[in-house]
């Protein structure tokens, strides 16, 4: 089974790497952007299947880098899980299109259905 | 820019009694540091200002250097009663600045800060972990360059800011100290058993801030802070004192005869006297009174809870209840234990002004005198609220418990409020005609006679009344 890679996009460090350790401990190849400007120069220097994706962070920040995203053809279908400390109720609206939602705190089990969800069981699965 | 059209000058921090010692808030445009040990309440404080000017319609940028992620931070603010998640990201908009200055110092910090608050028209700028900030200067001087350009920063935008810094590395001079507009210094102390808050205006530009350290607590309400009752009442002046001619009778004849028709109005009258004597009984009798005569009253507890006794009082003080049920008589009950004088005082003023009573009887004046957190403060409070109950013309009956049960000599149980007291009337037990009996007498009247002999007090199911004139009690 071919190896999934994984963004995940996030100013909190260690948040960024916990999250992106757990999914390396189920199999997932995983790439860390802390703001959306190397977020974009990550989905280009690698094939990804999956944006994990905070809201609030040094501009370009989750939503304008989800609308840069969008508008550029060899982003635009890579689905996006958007992690946010805000309500999500809120703030869908005024997102571009996206995949899925976690809201922070989540948990572990939330993180590993939520991308399986996404890309497949995971390959340790 | 991002700020409530309201404020034009000041940014109210919104915070309970705050802003009463900041003059009306933080300076538009200040950088200010708010300092204290780990747990003291600097992420709270500065939360529940940022979420205040937020949902008052002002951009916020909150930017972190600690390891605590912001979900976990938010979840513990979430039960308190400022947060409104309505406000993030859209006014309130948390970043983390921990990996720009772990990668580019605080040049990398600063150009985050300026961005972000820049793009997010920020009206205020929280800075949370100052001391990461100060770690990351390879020198005290780049430290201050950044302390100043963070300043060139906010004054361009028009901002405020508050730092957050942990108090153990704030000890002693600091140059970054001389550099801002404020500092707000939080602690928590162990005195005896109990736990206390406090907060200290250190520095203030612009403004004389009320001096000295004042109570906090944090609840699910958020942070109140208590000002010193000293510093928030105007003190009476003697200019303005003039002889009242109007009494307040208790409605027992022949007492209200010894003190020429009651005590004055706008006095303070000390209840002397032990345990059982009653103290209780005769404040009740003179609320009672002025329920009979339309008059307003509060009855402000200590001890026992105000229903059980209503209860004890219902046959002897005849009118208590159904003042009570009238909406003339309030009752208000204070634990004596844990509380912070600062707060009961503020709610006793709160329903002062709120009733606007004419009689105030506080049972049980020790209660009061154990919630002052320094026992020098005792006086000092006693008079404030004293002066200000005065003022208001408010009169006020007092009781204090004398420990001596039994016997001649009887003391004040606490020092501070003989000065404060205009008229005295002294409880006891004594032995006569071999019995134990309760002994009447008034000690004092401010510009006033009175009868000062001894009288027995009979509390009897008819109500409250004076046998005849002791001569000779027993030893």
């Amino acid at each position: 089974m071919e190896t999934k890679l994984v963004l995940v996009v996030d100013d909190e460090v260690d948040l960024a790497q916990v999250v992106a350790d757990a999914l390396a401990d189920e199999g997932y190849a995983v790439a860390i952007a802390h703001d959306g400007r190397i977020g974009l120069l990550r989905l280009a220097e690698h094939k990804t299947d999956l944006v994990l994706l905070d809201i609030m962070m040094p501009s370009p920040d989750g939503p304008e880098m989800l609308a840069k995203m969008r508008a550029t053809p060899a982003f635009a279908d890579i689905p996006v899980v958007v992690m946010t400390t805000a309500e999500y109720d809120g703030i869908a609206a005024s997102l571009p299109p996206h995949q899925g939602v976690l809201s922070k705190p989540f948990t572990h089990r939330e993180l590993l259905d939520t991308v399986a969800r996404l890309v497949g069981a995971h390959p340790n699965a | 820019m991002g700020r409530p059209a309201t404020i034009p000058e000041r940014l109210a921090t919104r915070v309970p009694g705050l802003d009463r010692l900041l003059e009306g808030g933080l300076l538009v445009g200040g950088v200010y540091i708010v300092q204290g040990v780990p747990g003291a309440g600097k992420t709270v404080l500065a939360n529940q200002i940022a979420f205040e000017f937020a949902k008052a319609g002002g951009q916020v940028v909150y930017v972190t250097l600690l390891a605590e992620s912001h979900a976990r931070m938010l979840q513990h603010l979430r039960r308190m009663r400022f947060y409104d998640s309505s406000v993030i990201p859209k006014n309130l908009y948390y970043l983390s600045g921990f990996r720009p200055l772990e990668e580019d110092g605080l040049s990398g910090l600063l150009d985050v800060v300026r961005q972000s608050a820049t793009s997010h028209k920020a009206g205020l700028l929280v800075l949370d972990g100052l001391v990461s900030a100060e770690d990351a200067a390879p020198s005290l001087k780049d430290y201050k360059k950044f302390l100043h350009e963070l300043q060139v920063v906010l004054a361009l935008m028009g901002g405020t800011a508050l730092l957050l810094s942990n108090a153990e590395r704030a000890n002693g001079f600091r140059p970054d100290h001389t550099m801002v507009d404020g500092i707000i210094e939080l602690s928590n102390e162990i005195q005896n058993v109990h736990s206390r808050r406090y907060l200290h205006v250190r520095k203030l530009r612009g403004a004389a801030q009320v001096s000295g350290r004042h109570s906090f607590d944090i609840s699910d309400a958020g942070i109140a802070v208590h000002p010193r009752i000293e510093t928030r009442v105007k003190p009476a002046s003697d200019d303005e004192y003039v002889p009242s001619v109007e009494r307040l009778g208790f409605g027992i004849a022949d007492l209200d005869k010894m003190m020429e028709g009651g005590v004055p109005n706008a006095s303070a009258t000390m209840l002397l006297g032990p345990t059982g004597s009653g103290k209780t009984m005769l404040g009740l009798q003179w609320l009672a009174e002025g329920a009979r005569l339309d008059e307003t009253g509060i009855y402000f507890g200590f001890f026992e809870r105000p229903p059980a006794i209503l209860a004890k009082s219902k046959r002897v003080c005849v009118g208590l209840v159904e003042g009570v049920e009238r909406g003339l008589v309030h009752q208000l009950w204070q634990r004596p234990v844990e509380g912070i004088v600062d707060v009961v005082c503020d709610r006793l003023l709160n329903e002062v002004e709120r009733h606007e009573p004419k009689r105030l009887f506080m049972d049980g004046l020790d209660g009061l005198a154990t919630a002052v957190d320094i026992d020098d403060r005792v006086r000092e409070v006693m008079t404030a609220l004293a002066n200000e109950l005065e003022r208001r013309g408010v009169t006020i009956l007092y009781s204090a418990e004398s420990a001596d049960l039994v016997g001649p000599t009887m003391r004040v149980p606490f020092r501070g409020v003989s000065a404060i007291t205009h008229n005295m009337i002294v409880l006891r037990h004594a032995r006569m005609r071999g019995r134990i009996c309760r002994v009447l007498s008034v000690l004092k009247m401010r510009d006033s006679g009175h009868d000062s002999t001894l009288r027995e007090l009979l509390i009897t199911d008819r109500g409250i009344l004076l046998g005849d004139v002791v001569t000779a009690l027993e030893a």
